[in-house]
Formats: C-alpha cells, sequence, structure tokens
C-alpha cells in the first residue's frame, strides 16, 4: 500500500511526474532521450564551441581533405573547412528547422482538428477535402515545389514542412477526437454543465495526447529526413551553411577515399531519426495510465516464474 | 401530500432515421413526488434510457413539458446551468462514464468546478465530505478510476451526482453493470442518501428486482409509451396490463419448489419502434388482443388509486 509521504509526493508532482517515472523505467526511452539531449546540447553549445564566419564557412583550400587528427576531430572537407564544426552547425540547423515545423504543425492541426472534429457536418468536410488536395500530391515534391517556388530561405522549408505534415497531424487530431467524443464521460460531463472547451481541454485533449504526441515525435523524424533529403538534393538550406543532407552530397565524390566524410552525416541522420521515432514509442505508454508500470509488472511475473 | 418534484407533461422525443421516425418517447405522462423514487422498467430499447435523457435535457425533447419544482425547464433553452446544478444522473457503465485521465478527487470536482462553486478549499472540503459519504477512502483521492474495481467506480460515479447536493437524480441502470453483492451496496448506499437528503429519483432498470427494492412507484414501458403506472406493491400484487403481468412471470424465482410453475410467456419480436401502428403497440404481441386494441383514442385510464394502464382488456 501506499505510504502517506508518496501520496505526498504524487500529488505535487501529478500527472507529468507519473509520466516521467514510467518514461525512466523504460530502457529504450532513455537512450533515446540521452541522444537527444545530446542532439541538444550539441545544438546549444555550437555558438560556444566555434565561431561561425572564422570556423565553420571559411574556406582554407590548402588544408583541404585531412584526415581526422587532434586539430580536426572528424577531418577536414573538400574546402578545407573543420567537419567537426560544421557537424555541430548541421546539427542545430536541423533540429531548429525540425522543432519550429513540428511545433507550428501541431499547434495548427490541434486547432484544425479540434473545429474539424467538434462541428463535423459541412465544416469537416470542407476541411478534409481541401487536406486531401494537399494528402494527393506526393510529399517531396510537395516540399521540392514550395521550397522552389519561394526560395530556399529557413523560414519557407519551414513552412514547406508545416504544409507537409499538417493533412496527416490534423487527421490524428480529429479521429483522435472523435472516437473520444464517443465516450460516455462526455456526455457525462455535459450532464453536470462542463461547456464544449472545457470538454476539449479537459477531456478530449489529454484523451488524445498520447496518440498526437506520438505524430509527433514521428513528425521529428520525417522532418529530419525531408530536411536532409531537400539538402541532398541541393535545394535545401542555403550554402555554404552546412546540412546534413548537403553535407552527405558533398562528400558523395570524395566517397572512396575519404568514407567518414559520407559516414559521418550518415550516421547523424539515422540516430536522431531512430531516436525521435522509439522516444514517441515510448511516450505513448507512459501516457496511457493503463499501460503504465505495465512493464515493471511483467517483470515481476517473469522473475517469479523463473523461481 | 407531497409536493411534486419532477412532472413531464405529454413528453415527446421522436427520431428522425433514414427509415422513418423512431417513437423513443412517446406522450410520457409522470410525475415523481419530493423525496421518492420513480422506477422505470421495460426491455431494451423500449425508450427509458432516452427519457431519463430528455428529462435531463442532454437530448433536446422533441415537443412536451417538463416540469421541475414546478418550472418548465424546457421554456429557457440553452440556460440550463442553473437547473443542472438539481438535477443529475449516475450513468450505467462505470467505465466509460469516467474519465480515465482524470483522478478520483478531480472526477468529483467537475461538477464543482464546472458550475464554479466555492474556493479551492471549500472544493475539497465538499469533496472529502461526499467521498466519505459514499464510501471511499481518502487515499483513494489521487487514484485514477482504472485502479479502482466496478463497486468503487460506481461510489465515483453517485459521488460526482451528489456533490452539487440535487434535488433529482435519474439512474440510468446505476446497477447493471456490477455483481449482484455489489448491486446491494449501491442500491443500499443510494437509499440511505435518498432517506437523509430527501433526493428524488427516477430509477431506469430492466431489473425487476431491483426496481422492488428501491422503488416506491414503477412505470412500465414498452415501445416508448408508458403502458402501466402504480405504486410498487399494487404493481407485484395485481399487474393490469398483460405485458406487466408477463414481465413479472419472467423474474427468475429463486424458490426450487416452484420451478414447475407455469410461465406465461410473450411470443414473438418487439415491432418495430419506426412509425408504429396507431393503438396499443404490445396488441401484436398480445394474447388478448382484439381489432379494437388498434383503435387510435387508446390512452391510460385509471384502473385503482394512483394506478393507471393503457390497455382496454385490463386483467383482474
Amino acid at each position: 500500500m501506499q505510504t502517506k509521504a508518496k501520496t505526498k509526493k504524487q500529488k505535487n508532482h501529478g500527472a507529468a511526474y507519473d509520466i516521467w517515472r514510467s518514461l525512466r523505467s523504460n530502457k529504450v526511452a532513455v537512450v533515446s532521450m540521452v541522444i537527444i539531449g545530446i542532439f541538444v546540447l550539441i545544438s546549444i553549445l555550437a555558438d560556444v564551441l566555434f565561431d561561425y564566419e572564422t570556423q565553420v564557412i571559411a574556406q582554407d583550400i590548402m588544408n583541404d581533405l585531412q584526415s581526422p587528427s587532434k586539430e580536426h576531430w572528424f577531418g577536414t572537407d573538400s574546402l578545407g573547412r573543420d567537419y567537426f564544426a560544421r557537424m555541430l552547425y548541421a546539427t542545430r540547423i536541423t533540429l531548429i528547422i525540425s522543432f519550429s515545423s513540428v511545433f507550428i504543425a501541431t499547434a495548427l492541426s490541434i486547432v484544425i482538428g479540434g473545429i474539424s472534429a467538434y462541428f463535423g457536418g459541412i465544416v469537416d468536410t470542407i476541411i478534409m477535402r481541401i487536406l486531401d488536395v494537399f494528402l494527393a500530391v506526393p510529399s517531396t515534391l510537395l516540399i521540392i515545389c514550395i521550397v522552389v517556388a519561394l526560395g530556399n530561405e529557413t523560414v519557407y522549408i519551414i513552412l514547406a514542412l508545416v504544409v507537409y505534415l499538417l493533412p496527416s497531424l490534423v487527421r490524428t487530431v480529429r479521429s483522435e477526437l472523435m472516437i473520444n467524443m464517443e465516450n460516455e464521460y462526455v456526455e457525462a460531463a455535459r450532464s453536470v454543465g462542463a461547456g464544449p472547451f472545457r470538454i476539449m481541454l479537459i477531456h478530449l485533449l489529454p484523451n488524445s495526447f498520447g496518440a498526437i504526441m506520438v505524430r509527433c515525435t514521428m513528425s521529428f523524424a520525417l522532418c529530419i529526413l525531408s530536411t536532409a533529403c531537400i539538402g541532398y538534393l541541393g535545394i535545401g538550406v542555403r550554402a555554404p551553411a552546412p546540412e546534413w543532407g548537403r553535407m552527405l552530397s558533398e562528400a558523395q565524390e570524395y566517397m572512396r577515399l575519404h568514407p567518414y566524410l559520407i559516414t559521418i552525416p550518415g550516421f547523424f541522420i539515422m540516430i536522431a531519426s531512430t531516436a525521435f521515432n522509439l522516444l514517441g514509442d515510448a511516450l505513448q505508454d507512459a501516457m496511457d495510465p493503463r499501460l503504465r508500470g505495465y512493464r515493471k509488472m511483467k517483470k515481476k511475473v517473469f522473475a517469479r516464474r523463473k523461481k | 401530500m407531497k409536493k411534486t418534484m419532477l412532472e413531464t407533461v405529454d413528453l415527446v422525443k421522436y427520431f428522425d432515421t433514414k427509415n422513418g421516425i423512431v417513437h423513443a418517447v412517446d406522450h410520457v405522462n409522470l410525475s415523481i413526488p419530493e423525496g421518492e423514487t420513480l422506477g422505470v422498467v421495460g426491455e431494451s430499447g423500449c425508450g427509458k434510457s432516452t427519457l431519463g435523457r430528455c428529462i435531463l435535457n442532454l437530448i433536446p425533447a422533441t415537443s412536451g413539458q417538463i416540469l421541475f419544482d414546478g418550472k418548465n425547464i424546457l421554456e429557457r433553452g440553452g440556460k440550463s446551468k442553473d437547473f443542472r446544478q438539481k438535477m443529475q444522473i449516475i450513468f450505467q457503465d462505470p467505465y466509460s462514464s469516467l474519465d480515465p485521465r482524470q483522478t478520483v478527487f478531480n472526477l468529483i470536482a467537475e461538477p464543482l468546478k464546472t458550475n464554479r462553486m466555492g474556493t479551492k478549499a471549500e472544493m475539497r472540503e465538499k469533496v472529502e465530505a461526499i467521498m466519505d459519504t459514499v464510501g471511499l477512502a481518502p487515499r483513494l483521492a489521487t487514484a485514477y478510476p482504472h485502479e479502482l474495481d466496478g463497486g468503487r467506480r460506481q461510489r465515483i460515479g453517485v459521488a460526482r451526482a451528489l456533490v452539487m447536493d440535487p434535488k433529482f437524480v435519474v439512474c440510468d441502470e446505476p446497477v447493471s453493470a456490477l455483481d449482484v453483492s455489489i448491486q446491494a451496496q449501491i442500491l443500499n448506499l443510494m437509499m440511505d442518501v435518498q432517506e437523509e437528503r430527501g433526493i428524488t429519483y427516477m430509477f431506469i432498470t430492466h431489473d425487476l428486482s431491483v426496481v422492488k427494492h428501491i422503488s416506491h412507484a414503477i412505470a412500465v414501458m414498452y415501445l416508448g409509451e408508458v403502458v402501466e403506472l402504480a405504486p410498487k406493491e399494487e404493481l407485484f400484487a395485481h399487474p393490469r396490463h398483460p405485458y406487466t403481468k408477463a414481465l413479472l412471470s419472467a423474474v427468475p424465482i429463486p424458490d426450487p419448489a416452484r420451478r414447475t410453475m407455469e410461465r406465461q410467456l410473450i411470443k414473438g419480436e418487439v415491432t418495430s419502434p419506426v412509425d408504429p401502428a396507431p393503438g396499443c403497440r404490445f396488441a401484436p404481441r398480445c394474447p388478448y388482443a382484439t381489432p379494437e386494441c388498434l383503435s387510435p383514442s387508446l390512452g391510460m385510464t385509471e384502473v385503482g388509486p394512483n394506478h393507471q394502464i393503457r390497455c382496454c382488456h385490463p386483467l383482474d
């Protein structure tokens, strides 16, 4: 049984504490969080460790294509720029783009999906048909079109990614809300006088949060991949700014002699997208109070069986 | 003579569907005196839950009046918050009617929060008091509903309904999802609360033994209509409507000696509530039916003190 102190602790921390506790006991989640944490740290420290003008984009042709050494941990690229500094800056740029796109797209999708689910009928039909138009265009093509049409400023890349993410996010939000609206607790809330805003914010959104969060983290992975993709095609973040995809394509020429130039950005892309996907999965388990503690229980049962 | 707490006058709820109009609640006239319990029984789909939801204005009624404490609540349209504090509902399924992401405390406090009743400290006090009343231990305040069994969950449902200090509570099959032993606990709890606070109940159920336990008067519904309305003892002792008689004879009797007793069973299926034929809706299944049963002028007739039926061939 629960001790009094424990009960108090839970009271202070609320639901967020429970989610955190559950995440902490999940090894995959911890590893993903550590990796994402490192990426975030890199993005913050990039500015402190290296000077953008002199160390990241300044060319030094005399020192091109050096192998990794004490001065240049990842060697230098074909223009003699320190590859390590460029990797750190690239991480920062990718994370900023991904985070902004996911944040804006999620906020918009909650509003649009909420309107669509709550009002239904003709409003819902109009919104969904408009989004269908975007879904009908192949996603990569859609991003390329927007970036080519508007220019490859960071803002437009973010806009392109938001447009790309929005249809699937809105659909997720809408369907989750609609499923939860069927639940009797919505009627129960209405019977005690709760208005549409309260039902939406207190009951529907928290119950749909798991699915939305999972979509969000997966969207993060999609953003990272899409940014790299358009970077690789040469229409992404504008040169000379470093970007994973662009670095991949630039390193392609020197793949035989300097394989680390292509391996390192590839590895970063893979690790980052995998970490976000796995964290999304773990979050889903942690958010659902019914699944909370399930893993521990499973462990206990297995331990007992072994005995 | 006790004053009437709730009265419905020609309450009608029709659902417009592709196949026609479903007569879910058809000209229902009921009245419940203060502090008493009216049991509403009938088989699945006879409109008893719809009736309960109409009375609480959770589904807008098609026509008719609902007089709560003498005032027609349907007149006020959307401005329903003030009477909603006095009228509450206990739901059938304690599993789906509680938001899984709210703690027990938040669930019980929700009616107070939505109606902005008092400060945080006052709310906490009220919730703690009501948890004590319904027999929930204070340590459960931080628990989530999935951690509790059905009986405790339904106690939360009862607490939610009672925390606003209502005058009238619709109980929509509140015990049919529970074990028999826990059913008794919840029923006794509800009766205790009624005695203490003088609450009026409308108790919707299909379980006649439950209704016998808790009700003062009983209304039997068939396909959206009330077919018999009588005080409890009278109804169980002298059912006058053939449908009521058949219902009563279908109740299992826990007595092996009476195992061989003849049962009067109804034949056939429930006819459709979509655009029903005029006259008695039970006529197609009724063993006593005659052509005059289909005359459209059939209404409720008084056959005894407070005893009304809708039938042209009342039983003796």
